[in-house]
């Protein structure tokens, strides 16, 4: 489960990097969407990978 | 407006003195370790908004509001990949920072260093390094609200009265109690920070109306790859940013503050949340405020296509809004830049009495007499602007870059004595070197400066290892 949660974190930390180019000529509301969307997901899986650090 | 501007600005110093008296009652300033670091017993909520407070400096509602003005929504994307990376490290490094500060009892961020690579003297010249790093930056951070504050009141009050003002609240908020003032003071800092400007948004939602994403999409400011936000602008942009947690040794100490394992927990959940609200509220500042400009609603009299102009959007904006919110916002401004540099000043003082061995001994009484040696530096630096301190300043996270390869190998026990010593002297001397010549490259510098120094760590590593 950790490695998991690891592999998530890092793959959406490098999809922060990406998504202006995914998102390229968009003219909507969708990258502020999308980043609010990317940081949330990170920070539940932040809270998740840390609540199983702390029981141990 | 200038009688309710020095009123506030009393207020604010009142309530950080009082704070900083209070937090005071559980400190021991006689020991250094409760002095530097709070003797490791933070809540995590107090971890949290010091962590937030020192990390969120006045850059947020100057440097990128002015950027998400003039080039779009492409300002959010480098700020929220700096906020994913962040959280993504304090969860995955951190944790093991956490508890090496907690079994080793590390006080400042280069005793991890020294120990663990076992080398003094290159342990001292990284923390004086650092030092070189972050002063013209406090300096430059400091400078900037006093700035704004001085243009709301159409220069009544000068800059230098709001420099001494804020070199007061500083000195208070460090003096008083030490690690655990800074951090009580920098809560209550951070909720003034977000809740202005939470206001301040609200207040442009209401002036703006929705018409104006129109307009922002015609001129392509809500493309995150515009022509602006180009992948090299972008990466130049974000490489210095998405390791902070670990190169900035204010940030880096934070870590170990937090009193057990729930505690860190919060920290860190508490500072994503604060982060990811201020980050939109920032820029939504930024955006709306170029919607209302756009719409002729707004009066803010920046070119977009001068770079030069973009930090003056913010203290523009607050010349159309109500006076109370203004200041208000002058003043959060104001907060944001003290809590910063609070911390980086303790945490300097913290390291440099620390790691360099004659000091040691008594790094209570040298700290302590460091910490107004660096206000006076900063106070001068800011009231004279020599060209060297603008430059060091606005790149002083590049400069830490090279240090990256350092703290990595030091947690996940990779590198030897040989890779400190090599990378310690050839990651700044790539830093320096590529801050001063700025050569024209096919790639950002930033990637150089990460490249080369991990590059030596890993083969002087590599090959002392098969020496072995």
């Amino acid at each position: 489960m950790d490695k998991v949660l690891r592999t998530a974190l890092l793959v959406l930390a490098l999809l922060s990097l990406v998504l202006p180019f995914i998102l390229s000529g968009d003219k909507t509301l969708t990258t502020f969407i999308s980043y609010t969307i990317l940081t949330s997901l990170t920070i539940a899986f932040a809270q998740a990978y840390l609540r199983r650090w702390a029981k141990t | 407006m200038i009688e309710l501007l020095g009123l506030t600005i009393a207020v604010y110093v009142a309530i950080v003195t009082l704070v900083s008296l209070y937090s005071r009652r559980y400190a021991n300033v006689r020991d250094p370790v409760d002095y530097f670091i709070a003797s490791h017993r933070l809540s995590g909520f107090i971890s949290a908004m010091t962590y937030a407070a020192t990390t969120y400096s006045a850059f947020m509602l100057i440097g990128l509001t002015g950027l998400s003005y003039a080039t779009g929504v492409g300002a959010l994307a480098f700020e929220a990949a700096y906020l994913v990376f962040t959280v993504s490290i304090l969860a995955l490094v951190g944790t093991k920072v956490w508890e090496f500060s907690r079994s080793r009892g590390y006080i400042t961020p280069t005793q991890l260093l020294g120990e663990r690579y076992g080398v003094t003297l290159i342990t001292a010249f990284i923390a004086i390094y650092m030092l070189i790093a972050l002063i013209p930056y406090s300096a430059i951070q400091i400078l900037g609200p006093a700035t704004i504050l001085s243009a709301v009141t159409g220069g009544t009050l000068d800059v230098p009265i709001l420099l001494t003002v804020a070199a007061i609240v500083i000195l208070v908020s460090i003096y008083t109690a030490g690690f655990r003032s800074v951090a009580w003071t920098d809560a209550v800092q951070g909720i003034i920070m977000i809740s202005s400007t939470l206001i301040l948004v609200l207040w442009l939602l209401n002036v703006v109306p929705p018409s104006a994403f129109n307009v922002l999409a015609a001129k392509d400011l809500l493309n995150p790859n515009n022509s602006f936000w180009t992948s090299y602008t972008f990466f130049a942009y974000t490489l210095p940013w998405i390791f902070f947690a670990i190169t900035n040794p204010q940030v880096f100490q934070r870590i170990y503050v937090p009193r057990d394992k729930k505690a860190y927990t919060n920290m860190v959940m508490l500072f994503a949340v604060f982060g990811l609200i201020y980050t939109l509220l920032s820029v939504m500042v930024g955006l709306l405020t170029r919607g209302g400009v756009e719409l002729g609603l707004i009066k803010v009299s920046v070119n977009p296509a001068n770079q030069a102009e973009w930090n003056l959007v913010t203290p523009k904006l607050l010349l159309n809004t109500p006076p109370v919110l203004a200041i208000l916002v002058s003043i959060s401004i104001f907060a944001a830049a003290t809590s910063t540099v609070n911390s980086i000043i303790l945490t300097l003082a913290s390291m440099i009495s620390t790691d360099v061995p004659r000091l040691r001994k008594r790094r209570l009484i040298v700290g302590k007499s460091l910490i107004p040696i660096f206000i006076i530096l900063i106070y001068i630096f800011s009231y004279l602007r020599p060209g060297f301190v603008v430059n060091l300043a606005v790149t002083s996270s590049t400069l830490l870059l090279p240090l990256l390869p350092l703290y990595l190998g030091a947690i996940y026990g990779y590198g030897c004595k040989t890779s400190y010593i090599t990378t310690g002297i050839v990651g700044p001397a790539t830093a320096l070197t590529m801050v001063a010549l700025n050569p024209p490259l096919p790639i950002p510098k930033e990637v150089v400066i990460i490249a080369i120094p991990s590059l030596t760590y890993l083969i002087t590593s590599t090959l002392s290892q098969r020496k072995q």
